[in-house]
């Protein structure tokens, strides 16, 4: 025993009172630093023999829980996807507008059915008119509209995620340098905590970007995987791409750090781009989508409405929209009768052509010949006799009445194909005209002529419900019937056949339904199919893949010539049952008017379309629908961020309880520590005066 | 938890502020719009019934203004059905003061004068357009002016210019009235009559001062057609007030629906004001509280009780 030894004790509580001192200062810096976790240092009774030889610090700890940490980031990566979602969703979901005030968009069609209201009252009065078309114009323009922004926000998406990546790169490589930091302190058994602190914080701004799963390494750092489990960061950092194709859906694949292999598309579970990626591949087409469905109805039965009228006196020219086929496939599958008249500008009839489809024959004036549907055009002038000619060019069919003044009318009678009569389907006096091909229903059967080249080729994307891409498909177009062509697409090692089925419906329609509980969805890579010579390509005709179907809305206007001539407005309706010499139209007729108003109230059938499923509905229902699964969808979003946002709250205050810096706690450290030096000090004090007696003794 | 940490405390408070004061906005939004909110998303689950029930609206809105055009137009009829049905009474009684006083002085003006006001009540315009002549609104429906006009062999029919189209109305879901009429189904009878004193006056010769026998027995047999004539048009005047009665009964029952329906939609997008202000209470007080809080935390520090030397 020695004076020498009590030194020694007293320094190394010296020693140890100023290294607690240090990490107490570090604490109470650092008191508000987001993400900090306080230290403590470790003292432990220094041993020799068996003898106590004062203390020791044998390492500055970080007082963090594994688990809360986890329970915190995955809580906080929640909340960013759904606080993502939910706000771009409010967006969307505001484009519709004030369901109390006239602005709402749902509003201008019950506007438009009014108009035409009030326009049968005076059938002859051009200002009614003009207000009708105005209303129309209203609805299609709103449609318009809300279909631009919703593209607009798609794109704000991709934006975003590419964002998003391209800071996640930034953050893989800063954690991955600090792992070897952390190792190298580790090793030399120095302080490692700041740069623990530095990539926990880095960790929680990934996690909240892309929830990915986070493991601590034996010697020091942290290594990180994506959900699925591919390595993004450890041993080396990952390259992050955000890969989008035109509208298939955009998933974020991984170069290896070692750099073989092409990119690997992962999974990303929760975090903020899984939210905006659910918009950017779902939600959003789904609604656009929606939107598409009611306008082409909407569209659908107005020209429905309009084709079965005339407008009074009669227009010389009818003029048709492009059906995308050849006449005679174009006339296929038509059934029940039709009468075309030509009239003079009083509305009597100069000449009236009974068309029968399903015996195949036209009858004029009590005589019947039959016609073929490859030259019907040429059939339906010779039966007008000079009183008017038909013509089909490059999928159009017009019909013109000769002599001036004279013009075309059209009773639609009993004809029917594909749920349109034969004016309509022709297009022959539609009020709306569309630039694109609008409706999908092609009325084509198994047995039909498919029409696309042999040859050219489709490629489609089969994708899981979270993006990831599952297969590529090329399927090339075999020719033949539209059978052949079914069972090529559903061909189970060169087609979709494995994921899904491609089916046919009543109307011609092509839908595709993945298979579960995959649940695969399609869309379109490339497309170099044509159908006919410089025909649409296979996904514009069925309308596949979300890039169609996003788009349908915008297509749609007024056709110019009504447009510019409210008096071309059909009102009247053709009474095939006035006697000779007497007009068969008449300037007060609203039936069409009527019909028109009526529009909204028909039973149609709405196909599936994003999160509806269609049916038999009114126009006026879907809307309501729409309006309703919109409302539900964006006050779930916020619901669920309300929720997520709860448990993060909860999460983080737990967290932090554990790891946080207590002010008054570190003030009570500060206290004893300092009372420990100034004791551990008074030691080497009375230690000295000690020294002094024994050398003042001599 | 047996722990807090300081920066938590505060962090907590705040939260706590902060959502008091989103609330005490929400509320007061509500309390000044007196609306639940202005979008597809507040009405969540309601949006659908909401969107369905503006649709019915809209359409009992366009039947009332609807309505309101028929009346008028109908009221129109009315005015022009009495003057031609007021003419056939005035011919038969000139032909009746005619036989009393056994001069026919004034008669065939008076017939005459007559026929033209009943020619103009067939041909009465509403807005420009001819109210009898069925869908040919731009054409004149009776074009005969003076009795010599219809002397025989003219038809009668071939002076009427309407066709058979009758103008049909939707009153409201479940009602459609025919408000049309034709002037040939007004006005055949009468002018068949008055063809029938001028094929007379062709073929006897003009009605002069004192009437003859012949004259007399001969516009006695007329008193019972112009009787018919006149009894046909007082019947489809009548007519025409039935479907005018119709008019208002729908009136009265599409404004009560839309009273009810009105009530509805408010039962969804109406604020509860009572219950909104006595929220946006509580948020006041919330928010008061929470820097309640913020002040306690802020005193409850050992750094002012430490001496700082």
């Amino acid at each position: 025993m020695s004076l020498t030894t009590v030194l020694s004790n007293a320094a190394s509580g010296l020693q140890a009172a100023q290294m607690s001192l240090r990490a107490v200062s570090d604490n109470v810096a650092n008191v508000n630093t987001t993400g900090y976790v306080r230290k403590v240092v470790d003292q432990q009774p220094l041993v020799v023999g068996a003898a106590g030889m004062g203390v020791v610090v044998t390492g500055t700890q970080r007082v963090t829980d594994q688990y809360l940490e986890q329970a915190a980031s995955s809580a906080g990566a929640d909340s960013s996807r759904y606080s993502a979602y939910s706000q771009y969703l409010d967006t969307a979901q505001g484009l519709f507008g004030d369901p109390t005030s006239d602005t709402y968009f749902l509003n201008t069609l019950d506007q438009m059915f009014s108009g035409f209201s009030a326009a049968a009252n005076d059938p002859s009065s051009g200002l009614l008119r003009n207000q009708a078309l105005g209303d129309v114009s209203t609805f299609l323009s709103d449609a318009q509209r809300i279909n631009t922004q919703l593209v607009n926000l798609n794109q704000t998406m991709d934006t975003r995620v590419s964002a998003d990546v391209s800071s996640a790169n930034d953050i893989l490589k800063q954690i991955n340098d600090l792992n070897s930091d952390i190792s190298r302190a580790k090793v030399l058994g120095q302080d490692s905590s700041g740069a623990e602190n530095v990539q926990s914080q880095l960790v929680g701004q990934l996690t909240s970007m892309l929830g990915v799963k986070v493991t601590p390494r034996a010697n020091g750092g942290v290594e990180v995987r994506s959900s699925d489990g591919v390595k993004l960061a450890g041993d080396g950092a990952a390259t992050l791409t955000y890969v989008t194709n035109g509208s298939a859906p955009g998933y974020v694949a991984v170069q290896p750090s070692n750099g073989v292999g092409p990119p690997q598309a992962i999974s990303v579970d929760s975090g903020e781009v899984r939210g905006l990626l659910d918009l950017r591949n779902t939600k959003l087409p789904q609604i656009a989508d929606q939107l598409g469905e009611l306008t082409q109805r909407m569209v659908d039965q107005l020209n429905a409405a309009h084709n079965d009228s005339t407008a009074v006196p009669a227009p010389a020219t009818l003029t048709g929209r492009n059906t995308g086929f050849d006449m005679q496939t174009a006339l296929a599958n038509m059934t029940g009768k039709t009468t075309v008249a030509i009239v003079d500008s009083t509305g009597v009839i100069q000449k009236q052509v009974d068309i029968d489809f399903d015996a195949g024959t036209m009858t004029v004036g009590g005589t019947t010949s039959s016609f073929s549907p490859a030259t019907f055009d040429s059939d339906l002038t010779t039966a007008l006799g000079g009183a008017g000619t038909a013509s089909f060019t490059n999928g159009v069919l017009s019909i013109s009445a000769t002599g001036s003044g004279n013009g075309v009318s059209i009773d639609e009678g009993t004809s029917n194909k594909a749920g349109k009569g034969f004016s309509a389907y022709f297009g022959l006096n539609d009020l709306v005209r569309s630039s694109g091909l609008g409706t999908y229903e092609t009325g084509l059967t198994t047995s039909d002529p498919n029409g696309f080249n042999a040859g050219d080729t489709i490629t489609l994307r089969l994708a899981g419900s979270d993006g990831k891409p599952l297969r590529d498909v090329t399927v090339t177009m075999p020719g033949g019937t539209m059978g052949d062509l079914m069972n090529a697409l559903n061909n189970s090692t060169t087609g979709v056949g494995l994921y899904g089925q491609f089916s046919l419906n009543a109307n011609g329609q092509l839908n595709f339904t993945g298979t579960p509980p995959v649940n695969a969805n399609l869309s379109v890579i490339a497309d170099t199919t044509q159908h006919g010579t410089g025909g649409p390509s296979m996904s514009q005709f069925f309308g596949l893949g979300a890039g169609q179907r996003f788009t349908r809305a915008n297509t749609f206007s007024l056709d110019s010539n009504i447009a510019s001539n409210p008096q071309l407005l059909a009102f009247a309706h053709l009474d095939t049952t006035a006697a000779a010499g007497t007009p068969a139209l008449s300037l007060g007729d609203a039936s069409g008017a009527l019909a028109l108003a009526q529009a909204g109230s028909n039973n149609v059938q709405f196909g599936p379309a994003g999160s509806l499923s269609g049916g038999t509905l009114t126009v006026s229902g879907y809307a309501a629908e729409l309006a309703g699964s919109v409302a539900r969808d964006a006050s779930d979003a916020d619901t669920k961020k309300s929720a997520a946002d709860a448990v993060q709250s909860e999460a983080e205050a737990r967290r932090q309880s554990t790891e946080g810096v207590n002010l008054d706690e570190e003030l009570v450290n500060l206290t004893t520590y300092q009372q420990a030096f100034n004791a551990s000090a008074r030691l080497i004090q009375a230690t000295k005066d000690l020294f002094d007696v024994l050398t003042n003794m001599i | 938890m047996n722990r807090v940490s300081t920066a938590g405390n505060y962090a907590t408070v705040l939260a706590n502020l902060t959502s008091a004061q989103t609330a005490q906005i929400y509320f007061g939004n509500q309390v000044a719009t007196q609306k639940k909110g202005t979008d597809l998303k507040s009405y969540a689950t309601s949006a659908d019934t909401l969107t369905a029930m503006h649709t019915v609206n809209a359409r009992l809105q366009t039947y009332t203004d609807q309505n309101t055009i028929i009346a008028d137009k109908l009221s129109q009829q009315d005015v022009a059905l009495n003057q031609v049905t007021d003419a056939a009474g005035n011919i038969r009684d000139a032909i009746a003061n005619a036989i009393a006083n056994g001069s026919s002085e004034t008669m065939m003006e008076e017939i005459q004068a007559q026929m033209s006001s009943a020619v103009q009540g067939m041909n009465a315009q509403y807005n420009g357009k001819y109210l009898f002549s069925g869908g040919q609104v731009q054409t004149q429906p009776v074009t005969a002016q003076n009795l010599s006009d219809l002397s025989p062999p003219a038809n009668v029919s071939s002076f009427f210019k309407n066709d058979n189209y009758k103008m049909q109305n939707k009153l409201d879901d479940s009602t459609t009235i025919t408000s049309g009429m034709l002037a040939s189904d007004i006005g055949t009878p009468m002018m068949q009559a008055l063809q029938n004193i001028q094929a007379y006056v062709d073929a006897n010769g003009p009605f002069t001062g004192t009437l003859t026998q012949q004259q007399q027995d001969f516009l006695q047999g007329q008193l019972k057609v112009w009787d018919n004539v006149r009894t046909n048009l007082t019947s489809q005047t009548a007519s025409n007030g039935l479907v005018q009665q119709r008019v208002t009964e729908s009136k009265n029952a599409v404004a009560g629906q839309q009273t009810t329906l009105t009530g509805m939609i408010g039962d969804i997008t109406d604020a509860d004001m009572g219950q909104a202000a006595a929220q946006l209470q509580e948020a006041q007080m919330a928010v008061q509280a929470a820097a309640h809080v913020f002040q306690a935390l802020q005193s409850s520090s050992l750094l002012s009780i430490l001496p700082a030397g």
